[in-house]
């Protein structure tokens, strides 16, 4: 098996948690000991998936542990409107679970995990499409076909640096406008009730809003291209 | 500062725009392709906020997983509805490491978005503006062209008609390519539609554009229809609102085939439909209507033997009257009609009968003697249809016809009556004529043909 895959696989998985750490604390990770830690949980992880193929159900767990932030994410942010990105990250495990026999060891397994989580958006992205009234609300009709045909089409990277770039940069907010967006999207709150709650007028969450997002916007868009990618 | 666009952007990433206000988004999105990446963008950002700060964490995450596993007749796997050969993927040996993505690849994603948001903002009141600035009309033509005979609703070459863009489909407006010929209709949108050799079709509007496939055949490359498009034949419509299908039509067949997109097929006496992705469906003429049915036989009911009796009583007394009305009391009033022990003045039959119109025939005979006052009445669902008079000494087999109108289940009653005083002679008893009165039927007939004869 491609060590490579599973330490990456793992960097992603760490820097990720040790990254929403940080947005807890205030404190930037700064990524010590990331190639120890790699070969570690990359040793473990392939040792759990050929348990799993033995027939062990419970060392599924570490697989799960070491790629549910990868597929999550990666979902997430492909999903349309009205998609349940964490279902389809649930099924892609459950589907792999099923068809571990199928997998050959020495292979990419992140890959072939991400492909299952594809293929499994794009069915639900033509079932929701098709129960969709275009006439009635087409940006979400649009937007599902759109990224319908994003997956179709873009399927070529087994990471999401867009999440990666976020959150890095929801690390560089004001701790006013984190705690703003970690409002509005951890209890998704209604704008009124955000603004009850801060003491402002509904229009004037909407501006500070609307700030945060395209600072955070700026910064993805500096970060990916400066790495030659488009968010 | 906040311009409009980032006002509905962000009211629409919150939840908070109305219909109009995404209808007022879309046609933006269409008229400004930074403005569709940029809602693109956004929303990509919005569900990445999501996914970092309202995933559940990963204990519960995981222990869910491990939960299914354990028991999967509790996952909601039964909604996965591919097959599993196209779900699980052959092993990925190579690693595919991140990598700039084009930009072309999401703008083309994108540029279907800013069409297909033009044709639906234009259902939404937004005009949108057309190569000329002006509005567009779906049912506006870009060309026509080929080398078939165009013919306009009223005789007139469409050819002529529409030498430039913007001419506007009448009903009735008809293009034919004769053997070897080609024809081409190109809509504004972009929709165009590709006739083989010796096909016609008409061009109609009505809710969206109409293409009716009279003969031959047909592939069209449908663009997003803010109102769905229809194709139809005598077999079967096809409805689409994008795609890129073919068409063509025989005296006993229809035949789709769908390379893009969806489209539903209906038969053309709407019994049937299916929804066509990718494949092709076929409709065939449907059986010849059976014969028209022969009229229902009609309904006989056979009373056989059966004698209605109205026995009387009249002014005389002694033993002529009791001999011919044995054990009956003298004593009763005069002209007073009696039922027999045995037999009686009514007979009546319930039966189920089709909802609607009938006429009962009934047949009788009357054996009273030497008087025209003894009568009987059809009595259907205690409504008298029909009131027979006697013919006295007739004693032949007549028939009589009632016609009433049935609710499905009706009762058809016979009665006997008689109304005056009997002329001595009547009261003469014989062996063949033992009672005064006597109504004989034997057969009762119901029929709903109105030119049923019954036989003699």
């Amino acid at each position: 098996m491609s060590s490579g895959t599973i330490t990456w696989a793992y960097a992603y998985t760490r820097e990720l948690d040790l990254g929403f750490h940080s947005l807890a604390t205030g404190i930037p990770y700064h990524g010590h000991g990331r190639r120890t830690a790699r070969r570690m949980i990359g040793n473990e992880v392939e040792s759990a998936i050929e348990r799993c193929r033995g027939g062990d159900s419970d060392a599924f767990g570490a697989v799960v542990s070491a790629y549910h932030r990868m597929v999550r994410s990666w979902v997430a942010i492909r999903c349309p409107p009205d998609v349940d990105a964490e279902d389809i990250a649930h099924k892609a495990f459950i589907k792999s679970f099923e068809h571990i026999g199928e997998y050959q060891p020495g292979t990419n397994f992140a890959a072939w995990l991400l492909a299952i989580a594809r293929n499994l958006l794009l069915a639900e992205c033509k079932r929701v499409r098709s129960r969709q009234d275009s006439n009635r609300d087409y940006l979400a009709h649009a937007l599902t076909l759109a990224q319908e045909r994003a997956l179709a089409d873009e399927f070529d990277s087994e990471d999401e640096p867009m999440v990666e770039a976020l959150r890095d940069c929801l690390t560089r907010l004001e701790p006013t406008d984190l705690d703003l967006v970690r409002q509005r999207y951890d209890g998704a709150h209604p704008i009124a009730t955000l603004a009850a709650d801060l003491g402002k007028t509904p229009g004037a969450v909407k501006k500070w809003l609307f700030t945060v997002r395209r600072k955070l916007q700026d910064c993805i868009g500096r970060k990916l291209g400066a790495a030659g990618m488009r968010s | 500062m906040m311009d409009r666009v980032d006002t509905l952007l962000s009211e629409w990433l919150d939840g908070e725009l109305d219909a109009a206000g995404r209808q007022e988004l879309a046609a933006m999105a269409n008229a400004d392709p930074a403005i569709a990446e940029r809602l693109r963008r956004l929303y990509r950002q919005h569900r990445g906020l999501a996914a970092v700060f309202a995933q559940a964490d990963e204990d519960t995450f995981t222990r869910r997983i491990l939960a299914d596993i354990a028991a999967p007749a509790d996952t909601n796997q039964a909604e996965v509805n591919i097959p599993e050969a196209e779900l699980i993927p052959a092993p990925l040996r190579t690693s595919r490491r991140l990598r700039p993505m084009p930009a072309r690849r999401s703008s083309r994603a994108f540029a279907w978005f800013a069409t297909a948001a033009a044709l639906v903002a234009a259902v939404g009141g937004y005009l949108v503006l057309a190569e000329r600035g002006g509005p567009v009309d779906d049912r506006r033509i870009a060309d026509v062209s080929g080398t078939g005979a165009v013919w306009s609703a009223h005789g007139q070459a469409l050819l002529e008609r529409l030498p430039t863009k913007g001419g506007i489909v009448v009903d009735g407006d008809r293009v034919v390519t004769g053997t070897g010929a080609s024809a081409r209709v190109r809509y504004l949108d972009g929709t165009t539609i590709d006739l083989t050799a010796d096909s016609t079709v008409l061009l109609t509007m009505a809710d969206g554009k109409r293409v009716r496939l009279v003969s031959g055949g047909l592939r069209a490359e449908v663009s997003p229809q803010p109102r769905p498009m229809e194709f139809t034949s005598d077999h079967a419509t096809a409805t689409v609102l994008g795609t890129r299908l073919s068409l063509s039509t025989s005296a006993d067949i229809t035949k789709l085939s769908v390379d893009e997109g969806q489209v539903r097929f209906t038969r053309a006496d709407g019994s049937s439909h299916m929804i066509v992705a990718g494949g092709s469906a076929e409709a065939k003429a449907p059986p010849p209507p059976p014969p028209p049915a022969a009229p229902a036989p009609p309904q006989v009911i056979e009373v056989e033997n059966f004698t209605s009796i109205l026995g009387l009583i009249g002014r005389a007394t002694g033993p002529t009257k009791s001999a011919f009305i044995e054990g009956l009391p003298t004593t009763a009033p005069r002209d007073t009609a009696i039922a027999v022990p045995g037999v009686g003045t009514t007979i009546s039959h319930r039966l189920d009968l089709t909802a609607g119109d009938w006429i009962a025939w009934v047949r009788w005979r009357d054996d009273t003697q030497k008087t025209k006052r003894v009568s009987f009445e059809i009595v259907i669902d205690g409504k008298i249809a029909a009131t027979v008079r006697g013919a006295g000494t007739s004693a032949t087999w007549k028939w009589s016809k009632a016609a009433f109108s049935s609710t499905g289940r009706s009762e058809i009653a016979l009665r006997s009556t008689f109304a005056g005083v009997l002329a001595p002679a009547s009261r003469k008893a014989t062996p063949e004529h033992p009672y005064d009165v006597v109504n004989r039927f034997d057969r009762i007939v119901l029929t709903r043909d109105k030119a049923y004869v019954p036989p003699p």
